[in-house]
């Protein structure tokens, strides 16, 4: 009994970091509409931070002061970075304000490896703390108790702040109604800003009281970030009480669910968070969502470029990649048979971001779910290639349909949080089930059949594969499904007024596009001879966004181009220099700011004489 | 016949009864408008009788069948089509695409992959077109209409489905005189070569009482008073709703 009891208060202490990032991610997103990626990049820091701040001021005191200042700094960097670069894409599409926001990660990461190396951070003792108390005969460590306090205190103050004062009465007025507000004379700029200081704060705060339960290191910002779309998502968005008990029920699961084996905590925590989002779509205390908050998904402006151009540009895009295998070696051969696999896992994600309207953020999930699923074929059960290319399809497909009867359930940025928390998932599973994945080191010796093996026959199936996929592809965007996929997206009241089962279309749409993906995925894994759970890791999915926006949301060319430039970069950035992360991630931002539209879509644009 | 009989019809928002038990009957051809102050309920009856919204109670019968409660599309298949308060097309498809996919769902052929969409239902859907007089608006995107033709289009839409039973969510509102005219004899048409009923909501007076065979007029969720539009139109209680006590109306 008192085991069970001890358990659940290390449960209770797990969960007040989880809130307070999850709070502060909230409170931003209600205010801005922004989802902010960064947001785990604060929590990294303030852990950072803090860390350096109690080396400098010494043992005792240093750490509670240490904690204090870590997160006042990292809120001010919060606040800076709103002004620079978040403010100047409030008025973006959704998609651009993610990708920039990752793009700050990026950056974040590479700031960190630099100024921290890359070991693991062992935390002080927090003073004071340090010891244990009994409790039912265990012993629970003081510092867990203290946690359990907190949460719920920074919850009151929380409540207090935006129930008693004028400025938290101003920051719920703009998460009710934005424009209302700001119709009444609220200084937006003002608003945004403070409550991006505090969002950032929060998230700082959580990450420096981590460091006397585990040491810092470089991938707490994203394995935070997961966790926290989880709790949001759970808890419902804008509901500071919502996230309280989402962290609260996560953190207990993590704590009981370790006891039976640690792997099952990902499965308890998928179907938690399943159940929720059939009973209550909407999260545990959010509220249904009003359709008027929601950024209508940028509508698709046909290029106006005339077709004899479009047809002149595939025969040339098909010419270079016909001629290519001339022009090149074995390692250009290899690179370019990358730049086709990643051109088919763009287009699926541009199908079911530009004809579906559907934000995936994790879409590297379902090009997992086909390497995976080919490469286990072939190296456990001994099958050939050719069964891996037609197995890697279908088993993302199946993940697909499994995942996206959640997703198509919810829009715009749940959707995105919730397919990036799925692909988490798929990525745990993939990372921790030893026994068949292989765990961090994957799968080797995933090899094409004999008359395969050359980089140029490769280069070759790999160019048909992919060919035919994109045609596939394209015919679907141009068929009754794929015009019912898009009405859906440009108006799903009028969509269902005419008889269209939306959700089963976008539910169709999503396993087609899951599908194209692990296609995309089968060819990755003989190419490259193995897989392992980077393969679908949120950089991954980040990875096929940023092409796609680099080739433009709503054009068929661009998947290809995109892919190229994006390959190409990382290769030559790579080489050149190891601070590759941050070069990306300036880059994205740039191109963000810059072309809020994608490279092609630009083009078009001036093609028609600068008309938007 | 009746073709549509609402019974009891209640529905709450929070703790505001929006409609507070409405009985109404259209019958097979017949054009009625649906009219009173803002806030009377009208879009909300709308909204049930599409299926946009759930009734906390009351019985909706369409032809014989319980319609209340169930999903906007299979009560779009039983025959009734509707258009929105604020016209809602694709907007990203051209004027033709719009009635392609109307006509595609209403024929069952959505779920096809494969066939190009070039091809599918063009007589049909230039048909429609003509009937709403938009033949030289077909390759338009719907995003690049005015509102006027908009509206139009979504009558077309509408009309794909070959309803018995139209709603009309103020199908004037936002357009000029000349455009009003255009868009109301263009209803009376199709009332006349489909024998489609029709219930519309509408505000201007000139509209209702030039167009409607009969007139239910909500205030505060009932129905206060239905009839021919000239019983209605000397009737004291809508005077008082619509301009207040000791006013003179001046429709």
């Amino acid at each position: 009994m008192g085991f069970y009891v001890v358990q659940f208060l290390t449960g209770l202490a797990g969960a007040a970091s989880l809130f307070l990032v999850a709070c502060g991610l909230s409170l931003v997103f209600g205010v801005t509409r922004v989802v902010n990626f960064a947001h785990g990049s604060f929590y990294m820091l303030g852990a950072f931070v803090a860390y350096s701040l109690t080396k400098w001021w010494g043992a005792g005191l240093g750490f509670w002061a240490a904690l204090v200042a870590s997160s006042v700094i990292v809120g001010a960097l919060g606040a800076a970075i709103e002004v620079l670069l978040l403010r100047r894409l409030y008025r973006s599409p959704e998609l651009y304000q993610l990708v920039a926001t990752f793009g700050v990660l990026l950056v974040v990461q590479d700031a960190a490896l630099a100024l921290w190396g890359p070991d693991n951070l062992l935390g002080p003792r927090a003073p004071g703390l340090s010891g244990s108390v009994a409790l039912f005969g265990q012993r629970v460590p003081q510092y867990d108790l203290f946690l359990i306090v907190l949460g719920p205190t920074v919850l009151l103050l929380l409540t207090l702040l935006l129930t008693r004062t004028r400025w938290g009465r101003l920051v719920r007025a703009a998460t009710e109604d934005r424009d209302m507000a700001a119709a009444l004379g609220v200084n937006q700029r003002h608003l945004f800003t403070g409550v991006f200081f505090l969002g950032s704060l929060l998230a700082a705060l959580g990450g420096a009281l981590q460091l006397p339960r585990a040491p810092a290191t470089l991938f707490m910002d994203l394995n935070i970030i997961a966790e926290a779309f989880v709790v949001v998502v759970v808890g419902g968005m804008g509901s500071i009480f919502g996230a309280f008990l989402a962290a609260v029920l996560i953190a207990e699961l993590h704590a009981f669910g370790i006891l039976i084996f640690p792997q099952v905590t990902i499965v308890l925590v998928f179907v938690v968070m399943a159940v929720v989002l059939v009973v209550r779509p909407w999260g545990l205390l959010g509220r249904p969502e009003d359709a008027r908050h929601r950024t209508p998904t940028e509508i698709a402006t046909p290029l106006g470029v005339p077709r004899c151009l479009v047809v002149i540009g595939l025969i040339a895009v098909a010419a270079v990649l016909m001629a290519w295998p001339a022009m090149a070696g074995d390692y250009g051969l290899k690179l370019a048979t990358e730049v086709l696999v990643f051109a088919l896992f763009a287009a699926s994600l541009n199908f079911i971001l530009g004809v579906g309207g559907m934000i995936s953020f994790g879409h590297a999930a379902y090009l997992g779910l086909g390497a995976y699923g080919a490469a286990l074929l072939v190296s456990r059960l001994g099958w050939p290639m050719e069964a891996g290319l037609v197995v890697a399809p279908l088993a993302a497909g199946f993940g697909a349909l499994l995942f996206g009867w959640f997703c198509v359930r919810l829009s715009g940025v749940y959707l995105a949080m919730l397919s990036l928390a799925f692909a988490q998932i798929a990525w745990s599973v993939a990372f921790q089930w030893y026994d068949v994945t292989g765990g961090d080191n994957g799968i080797q010796g995933v090899w094409p059949s004999a008359w395969a093996t050359s980089p140029l026959v490769y280069y070759y199936l790999a160019l048909a594969v992919v060919a035919a996929a994109l045609f596939g592809l394209h015919r679907v965007a141009s068929s009754p499904f794929g015009y019912a996929l898009r009405a859906a997206r440009d108006s799903s009241l009028l969509s269902e007024a005419i008889g269209i089962d939306v959700k089963q279309v976008r539910w169709f749409g999503f396993a087609l596009a899951g599908a194209a993906a692990g296609m995309a995925g089968g060819l990755y894994a003989f190419l490259k001879g193995n897989v392992s759970p980077t393969v679908m890791a949120i950089p991954v999915s980040i990875d096929g966004l940023v092409m796609v926006l680099l080739g433009g949301v709503q054009t068929v060319v661009g998947p290809l181009l995109g892919a190229a430039t994006l390959v190409g970069l990382k290769t030559e950035i790579a080489s050149a220099t190891n601070v590759w992360r941050g070069v990306l991630g300036a880059l994205i931002i740039g191109l963000a700011l810059l072309f809020p539209r994608g490279i092609v879509g630009h083009l078009g644009r001036w093609h028609r004489g600068g008309r938007p | 016949m009746t073709l549509l009989a609402v019974r009891g019809l209640v529905k709450y928002f929070g703790g505001v009864a929006a409609v507070a038990g409405v009985d109404f009957d259209v019958a097979a051809g017949e054009v009625v408008a649906l009219i009173g102050p803002n806030g009377a309920g009208k879009t909300t009856c709308f909204n049930m009788v599409g299926g946009q919204l759930v009734p906390d109670a009351g019985t909706i019968h369409f032809d014989g069948h319980e319609i209340a409660g169930r999903q906007a599309r299979a009560i779009w298949r039983l025959g009734i089509g509707r258009t929105f308060q604020i016209a809602t097309t694709f907007a990203s498809m051209t004027v033709l695409e719009n009635l392609q996919i109307a006509l595609l769902s209403h024929r069952r052929r959505l779920a096809d992959p494969v066939s190009s969409i070039k091809s599918l239902e063009i007589a049909a859907a230039r048909d429609l077109l003509a009937q709403v007089g938009m033949t030289d608006r077909a390759e338009r995107q719907a995003a690049e209409l005015a509102y006027g033709e908009l509206k139009r289009l979504e009558l077309a839409v509408a009309l794909a489905g070959e309803p018995r039973l139209l709603l009309l969510d103020e199908p004037t509102a936002g357009l000029g005189k000349s455009e009003r005219g255009v868009l109301m004899s263009l209803i009376d048409r199709v009332v006349q070569t489909r024998r489609v009923a029709v219930l519309f909501i509408e505000h201007d007076m000139d509209v209702v009482f030039g167009h409607a065979g009969r007139v239910i007029v909500l205030d505060r969720g009932r129905v206060l008073i239905e009839g021919a539009p000239d019983v209605v139109r000397n009737d004291e209680r809508v005077k008082d709703i619509y301009l207040g006590r000791g006013a003179v109306v001046a429709c």
